[in-house]
């Protein structure tokens, strides 16, 4: 056999189908359900279940239960038979254990009865969860990861200046969320709140967002909740796959571009790889009435992984880095108290100059590095073990305007972080499922420049072991884990380096369960503690924090922060016409960590600065989130989101500060009917309203609260026919009126409004490149 | 010849391999925490000193300091308070310390230098004293050297402010800039 010229890589293509929609294939997996008669809704036992082209099937029990195991991702046939009903088949997708409803049509009476499916994957977790998958992914891209996961209700972003987005959830950001990067701990640094995710949205074809405390499964600091930044697996079947994404961005006048390439040869089973990288480019933005100077942004991100997998065993490998140099609102740049006071609450920030694509000072310069090696083991039916090492490095310069022009960072970090996990699943074993896992830590910290966190270096293990009960109609999980932490600080004292070490140890507990009232309604609910031990900066930071134009000073004597959430919720999952979930949740701190003002001012040659000291206190959140998704009439259809928070500091029944406002968002589209190779067209307005934070005092920040804004959104998409490929294209227009606002969660509201119109084109185009076997 | 075709590729991606971690490297840090290999200087102004020259003799008749040895917080910083004669021209003479590890370099040179991106501005308050700047960048005065002139006897303060005007922003008054210094002293017309 030979093959062409541009063969080396080639091999038989399958199609680009294959390789873009199946993964690495992971067995073991559950279809179960209940068969109900279309006109009777009664259960029907007795139905045979048979998946096509397999050996595998099972009938109904006398409840209408049905249950058939080891089966592996992807779509199946299934054909569904009934004394008095006529056969059917159903096509179903099978990614994890799925929950699958069949209605059968009676043929005697009702031969056009509709058939009424319902699928649903077996929940990541008991805690509310909200996934944007690659089509929604698709409508933000070339957005920051923090920015792209505000679609999800309930989700809002920390933000510094338009291009830096600390997700937030319920309220809760920095040490008290996790990101999981790659199923990797993302350790950043955390430390600042101007600080956003070092993570190329690029990288992930799914953004898992768990709004509750997770800390059993993640460990430390997962008190208000995970963000899962998952790539898609790496191709199982032969053939060569890609895609380009890009964007475009009228205001600040840049884009993104990225694109993958991925794949697998048939002359070497088992053996997948992919290369991907992103570059991210954008000049100065402008909100309504002037130009934000300094605001541009310069990103190059690549990521490549390869992996190895049999039916018994796999391994992969995989490496990501991220590089970005991003500018920081010139006009927030002050350097006393005096300096702030003139800067703040101006209609017309103090530097306003004309656009450019130069990022100047103050600057942030980021690079964050991951190399990550996975490998799992089947030991049988039952068992799968499976191990991961990672090591991060985490880079962060600042670069502020200083009295002399030296070109060296004013601060610089270092954070490197080796972290490792051993995990023991089992698939269900008498409706039991579970998992045990060992997992540690290591992470050393040196800074250069301005003292504001110390050097140190922390230890950290975790061991937890995490059952589920899986029933048809419920399903219950129960988990434990406990953590050790320690932290050795090197402070540069007088007279020479002093270390000091703390250790804290803790342990975490979940209950959840979700009951599945019928095909459509689930009801679930988890109860879950979480715990972090309080961060470098709140034990030890001394002195001025130049950002902030304050100073911030840290208590050594800090306790571990814990927490206890419940989270309840109300799904309706089923029709095309409607579907939603209504959650509330509710979390109690036992020593929450804050920055209470102290009195006198620090006095210094700069003048004399706001003190603020870390103290912990009691405090309580509740909240609900809403949202829905309805078709009254077809092609229209009217999506809600809505999240409301209460956050009290019950120590001393004050408000905690930095808390969102209560929003609504309301989208109403339009799906127009194909045109020729254009495939669902569609327009949507999206009328989002955040109401003023009225739950803080005025004394309580520099500026009282900015008032509620109106912002309209505006969006048509459509996929077009190219070629054998699907050309998605979004084009849109962000803050269509050009209304003129600030954002209470913006720290540069201060400073200057939020950016003004911005028209927004996206486009993905997957491709493949067909090498053609030639006949001997 | 199966096995051939089977290990081409693989020797194929493991260079692949290779050279991208070539390319890539894997970075680090290259100090360890507590070792001394950090630039910890933060060229922190710690202290302005100001000395008084009575200008029809000469002699110098004060130099009252503030001084902040160890930076913004910790310890406080000592506060000299300004006391000259009434009806009495002083010429006055701004030193500028920073603080570099555990020893103080005058920086006042290096202000001079970059005259034309600073500017000192005196504010009076409570009692009459006129201050004129007496030195220039070229265009505009620095104030690194002054005149003073007192008049009535009394009781106030004086503010001396230190702005970094860099970037072509200076236009002779006080307020486009970050600050440096922002100090109050005392201020007795005896």
């Amino acid at each position: 056999m030979r093959f062409t010229r541009s063969g080396i890589f080639c091999c038989l293509l399958l199609g680009l189908q294959s390789v873009w929609s199946q993964n690495t294939k992971h067995c073991g997996h559950v279809l179960y359900g209940m068969v109900h008669d279309s006109e009777t809704l009664e259960a029907l036992p007795f139905a045979r279940l048979e998946i096509e082209g397999t050996e595998k099937g099972a009938f109904s029990d006398m409840s209408g239960e049905y249950r058939i195991v080891g089966l592996c991702d992807g779509k199946l046939k299934m054909k569904v038979s009934h004394v008095g009903c006529e056969d059917i088949t159903v096509e179903v997708e099978i990614r994890e254990n799925t929950h699958f409803d069949i209605t059968l049509p009676h043929s005697h009476s009702h031969a056009d009865s509709v058939l009424i499916e319902d699928t649903h994957p077996e929940p990541k977790s008991m805690v509310s969860a909200s996934t944007l998958d690659r089509r929604e992914l698709s409508r933000v891209q070339g957005s920051s990861l923090g920015e792209a996961l505000m679609q999800v209700a309930g989700v809002t972003a920390l933000q510094t200046g338009p291009n830096i987005f600390k997700p937030m959830i319920h309220g809760l950001h920095g040490n008290r969320i996790l990101v999981l990067n790659n199923g990797i701990r993302q350790e950043g640094q955390q430390w600042g709140s101007e600080h956003g995710p070092e993570i190329d949205p690029f990288i992930a074809t799914r953004l898992t967002v768990l709004k509750g405390a997770s800390g059993v499964r993640y460990g430390p600091d997962a008190i208000g909740g995970v963000v899962l930044v998952e790539p898609a697996e790496l191709p199982d079947s032969a053939g060569l796959g890609g895609g380009i994404h890009l964007a475009g961005f009228s205001n600040g006048r840049g884009g993104a571009v990225s694109g993958h390439l991925e794949g697998a040869f048939t002359k070497l089973p088992g053996f997948a790889w992919r290369v991907q990288g992103t570059l991210r480019r954008l000049g100065d933005q402008q909100s309504p009435a002037y130009m934000l100077s300094n605001t541009g942004l310069s990103e190059r991100n690549f990521s490549y992984a390869a992996g190895w997998s049999k039916k018994r065993y796999g391994v992969d490998f995989y490496y990501s880095q991220f590089n970005s140099d991003l500018g920081i609102l010139a006009a927030a740049h002050i350097g006393n108290l005096t300096d702030l006071q003139q800067a703040i609450g101006r209609d017309t920030p103090l530097v306003v100059e004309p656009f450019t694509y130069q990022i100047g000072k103050p600057r942030q310069h980021i690079v964050h590095e991951l190399a990550k090696v996975r490998a799992w083991y089947k030991l049988g039916e039952l068992w799968t073990l499976r191990a991961n090492w990672a090591r991060q490095y985490n880079l962060r310069e600042e670069y502020d305007i200083t009295r002399r022009n030296i070109e060296r960072p004013g601060l610089q970090y270092e954070v490197t972080t080796h972290s490792g996990e051993i995990l023991l699943e089992h698939e269900l074993w008498k409706h039991l499922k579970g998992q045990i896992g060992l997992a540690g830590q290591v992470q050393k910290n040196t800074y250069e420049g301005a003292f504001l966190i110390p050097d140190y270096r922390a230890w950290g293990a975790g061991l937890f072991w995490i059952e589920r009960l899986v029933k048809l109609r419920w399903e219950v999980e129960a988990g434990l884990r406990f953590d050790h932490r320690f932290l050795k600080v090197y402070l540069y004292e007088p007279g020479g380096v002093v270390t000091r070490s703390q250790a804290w140890s803790n342990p975490s507990l979940t209950l959840g369960g979700l009951y599945r009232l019928d095909a459509h309604w689930h009801v679930h609910f988890n109860a879950g503690t979480a715990w972090r031990p309080p961060a470098v900066n709140e034990l030890y930071s001394k002195g001025l924090h130049h950002g902030a134009a304050a100073v911030e000073n840290g208590d050594p004597t800090l306790n571990a922060e814990k927490a206890i959430n419940f989270v309840a919720s109300l799904r309706y999952q089923g029709h095309e016409e409607f579907s939603g979930e209504l959650s509330f949740h509710h979390t109690r701190f036992d020593g929450f960590v804050y920055l209470q003002p102290v009195f006198p001012p620090t006095l210094t040659i700069r003048g004399a600065f706001p003190t603020f000291q870390y103290m912990q206190a009691d405090a309580r959140m509740s909240g609900a989130d809403l949202s829905l998704s309805w078709m009254p009439i077809p092609r229209i259809n009217w999506q809600v989101k809505a999240s409301a928070l209460r956050a009290l500091n019950t120590s001393d029944d004050s408000f905690l500060v930095g808390m969102p406002a209560d929003r609504l968002e309301n989208t109403l589209g339009y799906t127009f009917r194909d045109w020729g190779a254009i495939g669902q067209p569609g327009l949507s307005v999206t009328l989002a309203a955040v109401r003023r934070q009225t739950r803080v005092r005025d004394e309580q920040d520099y500026l009282p609260a900015p008032g509620g804004y109106l912002r309209v959104d505006c969006e048509v998409q459509a996929e077009i026919q190219a070629g054998k490929q699907n050309l998605t294209v979004h084009a849109g227009v962000h803050n269509l009126l050009n209304t003129q606002y600030r954002d209470y969660l913006d720290r540069f509201r201060y400073f200057a409004d939020a950016p003004g119109r911005n028209v927004m084109v996206r486009i993905t185009y997957p491709f493949f490149n067909p090498c053609k076997l030639k006949k001997p | 010849m199966k096995m051939k075709n089977m290990i081409s590729p693989l020797i194929l991606a493991a260079t692949a391999f290779l050279v991208l971690n070539g390319l890539s490297g894997c970075k680090g840090d290259d100090c360890e925490p507590g070792e001394d290999c950090h630039v910890h200087d933060q060229e922190l102004i710690t202290r302005l000193q100001v000395q008084i020259t009575d200008s029809a003799s000469g002699t110098l008749v004060a130099s009252p300091t503030f001084d902040d040895a160890d930076g913004a917080g910790g310890n406080p910083p000592t506060i000299d308070s300004i006391q000259i004669m009434s009806n009495t021209t002083y010429n006055v003479a701004l030193k500028v310390f920073a603080q570099h590890g555990d020893h103080s370099d005058e920086i006042t040179s290096e202000i001079l230098a970059e005259g034309d991106e600073h500017l000192f501005c005196f504010t009076a308050s409570g009692v009459a004293v006129t201050i004129v700047r007496t030195d220039s960048d070229g265009v505009y005065e620095i104030g690194l050297a002054s005149r003073w002139r007192s008049s009535a006897a009394g009781q106030g303060n004086l503010r001396i402010t230190l702005k970094h005007q860099a970037g072509g922003i200076k236009d002779g008054t006080c307020t486009p800039g970050d600050t440096d210094i922002e100090v109050d002293f005392p201020l007795e017309v005896l």
